[in-house]
């Protein structure tokens, strides 16, 4: 992609670096800082009592990681994975890490801050969880990834785990 | 040489927390033993350490306090001040006022003035130092109203010769040994030579190493503790000679001050002195030579020891690959490599326990601090109680130590608020008016064990029973066994207390006690007989990083269940499966019916074998709760594994306790019984509940 040739023009604002992946038709960015390895897809350790958007357990340098399907994770459909699928290993700010499981990454992007705008507010928001912003490039607009909402927002209430029994457990 | 000295300070705070921690027990075990002297010389080298640091980084404050303290002990020491409960107290309180003065001194949150002064002059009183001059240096001008000042008796002049020599570490540890020598001078006059013989000629001179050393001729009536106090500052630093006066001295020449002085020779031994068992120079002198401390420890950052526990986590785990890698070959063309293997495999079993044992810490450490507890429970309830602590060398890892501290005190609570009886009750039951709380740790295998008993009245079944009915807790029309009664009390939201008092604190029970003890990889039991008292029981392992366990396979995924927790693994014959309704199905099991819970279903595995003949039971007893038969397809054997804790990027998942990286560099996840078990009495109380609305 020329992203940077298309904000070359004169314009002094900074640029920030995004790694752009796909799903489905859709391209989203994550901010270059977040990112700490991609992995082609292999089937991780199923997780007992958890949500359908979590795939399973990846060990990552000694450290036990969830795999998150970022389609269902969006509301979409989940995605069947294969070996052309590819996992992109984030970080939040407290060096908490999750995969991302998205269809493909496609792109180092630089982007100007001026050509960066915050989420419009749609329906309070509600329509468009998950991102931060969105940034302007080659008549295209393109979601910034919200990292830190994907990585501490597990669940709607991550503390009482108990709501997530299967039903058997949880029901009466 | 700033940061050098912060280093230091810091290195003495965290020496100041041990040193506090042991002087607090030691006051303990004085309350309770009846042979005091080694008690009394232990809080003595506590309170001893504090004031040499304190004196050496300028803490004036937490230095004057330490030395009345120390002079008090003295007295107590000699047998010349009475040990009874008002001594006991200035004891207690001193130790409590000393560890405000160290926190001043560390975080600069000012000791409230009113206990400082308090403890400082009952001290000073009790030690008869009222008489003495200030001490040199020292903050506080002496409080007005200082009480019953008798007018000192001139004290004889003597004459002292003291030969100092720095050793190379004392420029480097930041002790300037000018001060040393003005301190010196300010107890009298003084005639101070040095001695120039040992500085080295141009090339081999070090700024950072101090050559020279001084001989100090030194005219005081202040008394030869004064000098002690000065020199004890560089005990470790410098080799320091004082020649006494025959004459008899109002105390003897400093007893005991070299108390924890071992055989062991000194590191650095100055040139041009005399051996350190030279004799005296006059028949009467005492000749004193101080040497460094006895055990060589090395202090090490917990993240240093948490980087060591990892590698050899990961050690373990790439052997464990190493070894399945290997398996697929011939043992007897490839003997030496199996031979290898197998020596490596032992080396790193022993490393692994020394790494463990490097995090190991004394439960002293916790335990020390419920003397102080049960005293002020005993006063809030008006209950008398002794309480006696067994096992408290018994060494776990330091992570768990810090973090056993929450749900022990809760316990201590919770057994003298619910389980020791008023005084009244006992003396009508027939009882020793005086509860009788024990608390004990000791090491079964890989597990730490640590009871707690009272003699109390028991678990109050009826009442615990109506409680949890009212709660919902439990279906009206269930029948449960005593011991499952007493289970409840570990339900969250359980709380037998009618009113909230202050002492069981509100909400929070048993429940975070258990949860807390799961958390770290533990268990907890409860035994309880009526009217004869109450022991809960914690299960914990010796180390939080490296488990013990069974693997098993639930459609080919390796599911491990901790060891401590298996009593046995069978394949069960077809008469011994008894079907209770299609949904569950119980085990026949040495005279007892024990309750299958089948992995594949509890996780919703797809594809594992559903004939529980077909499969493996592995029979499970979680500590606080039922038995249970785990249903696993097969057992793949037993391995030691590294917890890796699921909650650091994701959450707590019920049913498992972590996950572990097998041989494969896969994940595999590891069974927490005791919540497993939970689950399925939980999902029983559902199905009686949904029986009971049915009939």
């Amino acid at each position: 992609m020329d992203a940077h040739r298309e904000t070359s023009r004169n314009d002094a604002s900074p640029e920030m670096q995004f790694v752009s992946f796909e799903i489905g038709d859709d391209t989203f960015l994550i901010p270059i800082e977040r990112v700490v390895e991609f992995r082609i897809w292999s089937e991780p350790t199923a997780i007992p009592h958890s949500p359908e958007y979590v795939r399973g357990i990846v060990n990552i340098r000694g450290e036990i990681v969830p795999i998150y399907d970022v389609a269902a994770r969006l509301g979409r459909a989940s995605t069947n994975p294969s070996d052309r699928h590819v996992v992109v290993i984030v970080r939040g700010d407290d060096a908490r890490s999750i995969g991302l499981l998205v269809d493909s990454v496609t792109d180092i992007v630089n982007v100007r801050t001026s050509d960066m705008a915050p989420m419009p507010k749609i329906d309070g928001g509600k329509a468009t969880p998950f991102m931060t912003g969105v940034v302007f490039i080659e008549n295209r607009i393109l979601g910034v990834t919200d990292i830190e909402r994907l990585v501490h927002e597990t669940f709607p209430d991550s503390d009482a785990p108990a709501s997530l029994a299967p039903p058997e457990a949880s029901a009466g | 040489m700033n940061s050098e000295e912060e280093n230091l300070k810091r290195i003495f705070f965290l020496e100041c927390d041990e040193l506090l921690a042991s002087a607090e027990q030691s006051v303990e075990s004085l309350r309770n033993d009846s042979a005091p002297e080694e008690a009394i010389n232990a809080l003595f080298r506590s309170v001893h350490s504090i004031k040499g640091g304190a004196g050496a980084f300028g803490m004036d404050r937490l230095a004057k306090f330490a030395h009345a303290f120390e002079s008090f002990m003295d007295l107590v020491r000699k047998a010349r001040a009475e040990l009874n409960e008002t001594s006991l107290d200035l004891l207690f309180d001193g130790v409590d006022v000393l560890r405000l003065l160290v926190e001043e001194s560390q975080h600069g949150t000012p000791a409230p003035l009113v206990r400082y002064e308090a403890a400082l002059i009952g001290l000073r009183r009790a030690a008869g130092l009222d008489d003495e001059p200030e001490a040199e240096g020292a903050a506080e001008p002496p409080p007005s109203f200082e009480p019953m000042a008798e007018a000192p008796a001139a004290a004889p002049t003597r004459q002292y010769k003291i030969r100092f020599a720095p050793g190379p570490r004392m420029l480097t540890a930041g002790v300037d040994p000018l001060r040393i020598l003005r301190a010196v001078k300010a107890l009298g006059t003084a005639e101070v030579e040095v001695d120039v013989s040992r500085i080295p000629d141009l090339a081999g001179f070090d700024p950072a190493a101090c050559t020279l050393s001084w001989a100090v001729t030194l005219d005081t009536s202040a008394p030869r503790s004064e000098l002690d106090d000065i020199c004890e500052m560089i005990d470790d630093l410098a080799k320091v000679e004082i020649e006494a006066p025959a004459e008899p001295e109002p105390q003897p020449p400093a007893a005991g001050k070299t108390v924890t002085v071992p055989s062991v020779p000194a590191r650095s031994p100055a040139p041009k002195q005399p051996p350190a068992a030279a004799p005296p120079a006059s028949p009467a002198a005492s000749t004193q030579t101080r040497r460094e401390k006895p055990m060589a420890t090395v202090r090490v950052d917990v993240p240093k020891l948490e980087r060591l526990g990892n590698m050899v986590g990961e050690l373990i785990i790439t052997q464990a690959f190493l070894a399945r890698q290997a398996a697929g070959l011939d043992t007897d063309e490839h003997r030496n490599l199996f031979r290898a293997l197998d020596e490596m495999s032992q080396h790193i079993r022993d490393l692994a326990d020394a790494a463990t044992s490097i995090r190991a810490q004394p439960l002293k450490v916790v335990f020390s601090r419920f003397g102080a507890l049960v005293r002020d429970l005993e006063k809030a309830t008006s209950k008398r109680i002794r309480l006696e602590v067994h096992g408290d060398s018994t060494e776990i890892d330091k992570t768990v130590v810090e973090r056993l501290s929450e749900p022990l005190t809760h316990m201590i609570r919770n057994s003298i608020d619910h389980g020791i009886e008023s005084t009244e009750a006992r003396l009508a039951a027939g009882k020793d008016p005086v509860g009788h709380l024990r608390l004990s740790a000791e090491q079964r295998g890989s597990q730490v064990v640590i009871e707690l008993s009272d003699d109390g009245a028991g678990v109050n079944r009826e009442r615990v029973l109506k409680k949890a009915i009212e709660r919902g807790l439990v279906a009206p029309t269930a029948t449960l066994s005593d011991e499952e009664i007493d289970g409840l009390i570990f339900l969250p939201g359980f709380s037998t207390v009618e009113s909230v008092t202050s002492i069981s604190g509100r909400g929070v029970g048993m429940d975070a006690v258990r949860e807390t003890i799961t958390e770290m990889g533990g268990q907890v039991g409860l035994a309880s007989k009526p009217g004869r008292g109450t022991t809960f029981s914690l299960y914990l392992p010796l180390s939080l990083a490296i488990l013990d366990a069974m693997v098993t396979v639930v459609a080919r995924q390796y599911y491990l269940i901790p060891i401590g927790a298996i009593v046995e693994s069978l394949r069960p014959a077809p008469s011994s499966i008894v079907q209770m309704d299609p949904q569950s199905r119980m085990l026949a099991w040495r005279g007892s019916m024990i309750r299958i819970l089948s992995l594949a279903k509890e996780f919703s595995i797809a594809g594992a074998v559903e004939d529980p003949t077909q499969c493996i039971l592995v029979v499970v007893r979680p500590a606080g709760s039922e038995m249970l038969a785990l249903q696993v397809d097969d057992l793949i054997g037993q391995e030691p594994v590294v917890v890796k804790s699921l909650e650091k990027n994701y959450r707590k998942v019920p049913g498992l306790s972590g996950a572990t990286i097998l041989g494969d560099g896969r994940p595999a996840l590891i069974l927490d019984p005791p919540t497993l078990g939970s689950a399925l009495a939980r999902r029983r109380k559902h199905e009686t509940q949904a029986l009971t609305a049915a009939s």
